[in-house]
């Protein structure tokens, strides 16, 4: 007997979901963290959302997930980024307020029956008996306590040996001032598991007290947002963030001490994420650039903290001061908690299956910072998916996977398994083929009837999005029915001077509208974001029609599903690089197979031959 | 792509190009019967496979005769590629397999890849692998020499300007994607629309090069005009050096429109001759008349035959507008008689103006040197393969649309995205480009 079936190490984003799907998925749980008080901890910035984000944040929402929920209840300010832009790239960014969020995290977890919690420092984890389908786990405490359990979810962040670093000072951590976890790395690689290291950086936190708001731009926030259906509307009121920039004179300051950065005066690792550099490394890749943008956010309702977005920096505490001390607005700032850069172990991520499973492991799990991500909505969303599996793992029942085709999430795990990463990976809308079909405002639409189907979405969530796929039906009848200028209102809807509704946001440059909603009152019992959901469909129609057909191209590709090759040693006219890939990665289907690099066309044509000559053996 | 997707009708020309009395263009897919229906205008799902059937390629919109052709159709999956197919045999040389071709992919098919049908033959197990790659090997040998055997002889840097659009329209789209995942550090908004309508501009020259390579692949139109009597049939019969219109001192000799084919320097030109117009209630010569405008309408050129033994009349003077609308020469025919016509008119219009005799054979060279000049030489930088042609009017069809959604830039991009893998496609590269890499490459994003 287990003590557990299912024991998730870690409470951060990725475990948070993680604990919560499976629990809710009503198999016993338990969630192991360093430091219960640290639970759904923000260690950088204090913001959940923005392009790419904010998808995943809708996905995990309608699957049943969190993070959404908490976000709603946290938030000291929303917007809506690219309004004019497109509702594809259109995204909710928020700022939350930390001590808050970890608060209703933990209160979320605590609130969740089949949840247990326990504090301690997992310093092993060890296969008592192995199996394909009933494995049990020894999951070892610090201290020598024992738990066993038949599924384990490593979601450990950033601290896996890590290491904190302001310049040549360096200091075992998690993360800020944390103790970092020093044994787990080796019981992982005991376990056969191949680890790499990468590291990443925060900015200072300062005072808000010592800084001058008239020298710079305010940020408001906007109301009448929110990230889940299930929240109920918020009215409360929001804090500002404020904008800035570098000058020439922050640059000079910056490029006189280059050589104290960390990754310059140590041996720490030079992988870190390129869409976040540290000013220093901005001096470096950017020498053109005469200023850089400077955010400074708000930590929370009850703190003078600021977050000071764009001087993410692991220089000396002093010259951190001198450099901040340059930009308008900052001249008598005061530093709280100076910037560092942080490395750490993580798992290659090409190990793992797309349900997170390790390959070679059946029953352990991974999510979140330690598969190569960054971000708290990149862990989450692994979370989740995790979380479902191992649950479904525990009950012996077939795993869950969402495509590139389907979901951000599905993007986000396929470029983990598939391709792999370089460097800590970010979630942006540039990376989803189908763009136009996977948006924020559909997510549930595409994955609410999965999280029923899973059992994870709650009656009253599945009530909404029944009710909102019928309130679609009936508003797109009655286009069809009535007329309007010798068309059907449908196709009027399609000019781009027309709107369905007043509110929502229309394109760039459109000035005279005609809102269908203001002579046709009966539209207006209609929510928001049914109207604007009805908007984009049929304006978008023609598009998302043709994306339609490419889905259906790929879908094909994965459907051709490859068997265990194993008895063949020698495949005849495979590339070198595609025999090394199918050999080393094991794809699922020919679909994966070509997207693994250096995989050609040709390889999958070979490959296809093969599989259908021994069918016919 | 190495599966054919539903509904995905696939044709090409089978024969090499311009070489051999017959041309076979296959179709193949889902709707290869369907799409044949329309331009052979019967029910093709009824007739026997696999035997020969004779019948005409029309325009199903316009009813305009294509070709005469002999057609096979097969029956999924006993065919070459395990699909329906139909096969349908047209005239040889340079334009009728064209023609045919043209009319089924504007009618649903598009065109295939190279090797595609050998692939899909292939995919539903017709063929095993060494054989298909086999088919595929031959066919990239084809093409290959025949860009360089090919009759005409062809500029191969076509790609200089293909290159240099791909790296424009690749700007504006990594600018584009970095602006909406960086919404907050980067605004390229507005260079991305300047860059667009620049590009868009530049598209002009593009479309121009493509018509030269267009008319190269087809022939150039050369349509002969001008009113009754002025020795339209004469300078066709001159420039063909063949008595094939009939010659009469009377006015309205030629009532339909005539086509020949020839060669000048290895340029392909067809010729038309037209009945000559005039203000008329005689029903045949109404008919004649709308086929003559018609005619007009196709032209890349226009000869304007006026007779210089006669003063000039109004009914010389409508052709003009012909001739703005479509550019050209005015012919001075009859020159061997003395001139009775005021040439300072004529050449107010500001059209070169070139002298003939069709009866004895004088300055019947000079047009079609200047003829050739005009259409091909001006604009010989850009030289397509049809294959590239194909691809190249996508991308401008995606620029296009990028153009018309200046305001929603999700749109803007799903087109840039588009054109910049099948411009990729005409560069043999990978098609798809690794937008997350470039923009962090250009821009300075992030906290
Ligand atoms: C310095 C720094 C800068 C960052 N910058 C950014 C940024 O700019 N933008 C951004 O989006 N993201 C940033 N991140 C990343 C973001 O914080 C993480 O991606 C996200 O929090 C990861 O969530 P997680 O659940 O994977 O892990 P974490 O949130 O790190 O949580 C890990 C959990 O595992 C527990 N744990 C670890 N080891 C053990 C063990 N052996 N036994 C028991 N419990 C254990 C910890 O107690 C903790 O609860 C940064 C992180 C750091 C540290
Ligand atoms: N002297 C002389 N006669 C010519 C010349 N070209 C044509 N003719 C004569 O002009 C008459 C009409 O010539 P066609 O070629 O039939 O003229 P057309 O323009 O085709 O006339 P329609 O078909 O009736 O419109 C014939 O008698 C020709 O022989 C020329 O260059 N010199
Ligand atoms: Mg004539």
């Amino acid at each position: 007997m287990v003590d557990y079936p299912i024991i998730v190490i870690g409470g951060g984003h990725a475990g948070i979901e993680a604990a919560l799907a499976s629990a809710r998925l009503k198999v016993p749980t338990l969630l192991i963290a360093i430091n219960l008080d640290n639970v759904g901890w923000t260690p950088c910035n204090p913001a959940i959302g923005g392009p790419g984000k904010a998808q995943l944040v809708k996905e995990i929402d309608a699957l049943g997930g969190e993070m959404a929920l908490l976000t709603d209840k946290t938030f000291t300010q929303i917007r809506m980024l690219n309004t004019s832009r497109g509702p594809a790239v259109r995204s909710l960014r928020s700022q939350i307020d930390r001590i808050l969020y970890h608060r209703e995290a933990k209160n979320a977890l605590e609130r969740t029956p089949q949840l247990s919690l326990l504090q301690g420092e997992v310093v092993d984890t060890s296969l008592v008996k192995k199996g394909r389908k009933k494995p049990i786990f020894r999951v070892t405490l610090r201290d020598g306590r024992n738990y066993l359990s038949q599924a384990v979810v490593l979601a450990t962040g950033t601290y896996l040996k890590g290491v904190g670093r302001i310049s040549s000072y360096s200091y075992p951590s998690g993360r800020g001032m944390e103790p970092p976890a020093n044994y787990l790395s080796d019981s992982l690689r005991k376990l056969g598991l191949k680890l790499r290291r990468f590291n990443t950086g925060t900015t200072p936190r300062i005072d808000g007290r010592t800084i001058d708001r008239e020298e710079m731009a305010i940020q408001p926030g906007e109301a009448g947002l929110k990230f889940s259906s299930l929240s109920p509307p918020v009215t409360r009121e929001q804090l500002p963030s404020y904008l800035t920039y570098t000058t020439l004179e922050t640059h000079q300051v910056v490029r006189d001490h280059l050589h104290l950065t960390a990754s310059r005066s140590t041996d720490m690792v030079k992988v870190g994420p390129r869409y976040c550099p540290s000013i220093e490394e901005k001096m470096v890749w950017f020498p053109e650039k005469e200023r850089h943008p400077v955010f400074l956010e708000p930590e929370g309702f009850t703190t003078v903290e600021y977050y000071v977005q764009g001087m993410n920096i692991s220089l000396p505490a002093e010259i951190q001061l001198k450099i901040l001390r340059t930009v308008p607005g900052m001249k008598k700032v005061e530093i709280i908690r100076p910037g560092y850069a942080i490395d750490y172990d993580l798992l290659d991520s090409l190990q793992l299956q797309p349900t997170l499973m390790v390959k070679n492991v059946p029953g352990f799990f991974a999510a979140g910072q330690v598969n190569g991500t960054t971000g708290y909505e990149e862990a989450a969303a692994q979370g989740i998916i995790a979380g479902i599996n191992s649950a479904l793992f525990v009950m012996g029942e077939e795993g869950f996977a969402l495509k590139r085709d389907e979901a951000y999430i599905g993007v986000l795990v396929d470029d983990l398994t598939t391709k792999g990463v370089e460097e800590p990976y970010r979630m942006l809308t540039s990376r989803v083929e189908y763009r136009l079909s996977l948006r924020q405002d559909n997510a549930d639409l595409r994955l609410t009837p999965l999280g029923r189907k899973l059992r994870l979405v709650s009656d009253e969530r599945y009530k909404l999005y029944a009710k909102k796929v019928k309130e679609i039906e009936e508003i797109i009848a009655f286009l069809k029915g009535k007329r309007k200028k010798e068309t059907s209102l449908y196709d009027y809807l399609k000019r781009p001077e027309v709107s369905l509704w007043k509110g929502g946001y229309s394109p760039a440059g459109v000035k005279e509208r005609d809102i269908l909603a203001i002579s046709f009152t009966e539209l207006l019992k209609y929510s928001p974001e049914v109207l604007e959901e009805v908007n984009t469909r049929v304006k978008y129609e023609g598009y998302i029609s043709r994306e339609n057909k490419r889905m259906a191209d790929f879908r094909e590709m994965e459907n051709l599903l490859i068997p265990d090759l194993s008895e063949d040693t020698v495949i005849q006219g495979l590339s070198s690089l595609g025999a090394a890939m199918l050999k080393s990665r094991k794809p699922k289907s020919i679909g994966e197979f070509l997207r693994m690099p250096g995989v050609s066309p040709q390889d999958g044509l070979v490959l296809l031959d093969r599989i259908r000559k021994r069918k016919q053996l | 792509m190495i599966v054919s997707p539903d509904e995905d009708t696939i044709s090409a020309i089978s024969t090499p190009i311009g070489i051999g009395a017959m041309g076979i263009v296959r179709v193949s897919g889902p709707r290869a019967l369907a799409i044949g229906a329309r331009v052979l205008g019967k029910n093709l799902s009824k007739l026997e496979a696999k035997k020969a059937f004779y019948g005409f390629v029309r325009n199903p919109e316009t009813g305009n005769l294509i070709d005469e052709v002999v057609f096979l159709i097969y029956h999924a999956p006993n065919s070459y590629t395990g699909e329906d197919m139909l096969e349908i045999f047209t005239h040889g040389g340079l334009v009728a397999p064209r023609e045919v071709l043209g009319v089924l992919l504007r009618n649903g098919a598009r065109l295939a890849e190279r090797g595609e049908f050998a692939r899909r033959g292939f995919l539903n197990n017709k063929m095993d692998l060494v054989k298909a790659q086999g088919i595929i090997d031959v066919v990239d040998a084809r093409s290959q020499k025949a860009l360089f055997t090919s009759v005409y002889r062809l500029k191969g840097e076509a790609s200089e300007t293909v290159v240099s659009l791909k790296k424009k329209l690749e700007h504006i789209l990594i600018s584009l994607e970095a602006t909406v995942d960086f919404p907050e550090e980067v605004d390229e908004e507005e260079k991305v629309v300047t860059d667009l309508y620049r590009v868009a501009k530049e598209m002009e020259t593009l479309l121009k090069g493509m018509e030269t390579s267009r008319r190269l692949r087809q022939g150039l139109k050369v349509v002969i005009i001008g009113k009754t009597n002025v020795g339209k049939s004469s300078l066709y019969n001159a420039l063909l050096q063949e008595e094939r219109a009939i010659v009469t001192p009377f006015p309205g000799t030629t009532r339909d429109v005539l086509e020949s084919q020839l060669e000048y320097e290895g340029y392909p030109v067809l010729i038309y001759d037209t009945a000559g117009i005039r203000t008329s209630s005689d029903e045949i010569e109404t008919i004649s008349i709308s086929r003559t405008r018609q005619a007009v309408k196709g032209a890349d050129l226009v000869l304007l035959v006026i007779d210089g033994s006669i003063p000039l009349e109004e009914e010389d003077e409508e052709f003009f507008y012909d001739l703005k609308e479509k550019g050209g020469l005015v012919i001075l025919n009859k020159i061997d008689l003395p001139e009775k016509i005021d040439r300072k008119i004529i050449l107010s219009y500001g059209f070169p103006l070139m002298e003939t005799s069709a009866l004895k054979g004088w300055g019947i060279e000079n047009i079609l040197k200047k003829v050739v000049e005009m259409a091909f030489l001006s604009n010989i930088d850009l030289m397509l393969t049809d294959r590239e042609a194909n691809y190249l009017e996508e991308v401008l069809k995606h620029i296009r649309g990028a153009v018309e959604n200046l305001n929603t830039l999700d749109i803007v991009g799903h087109h840039l995205r588009e054109g910049v893998s099948q411009l990729r496609k005409i560069l043999g590269e990978e098609p798809i480009l690794n937008l997350t890499e470039e923009i962090f490459k250009n821009f300075c994003v992030g906290k």
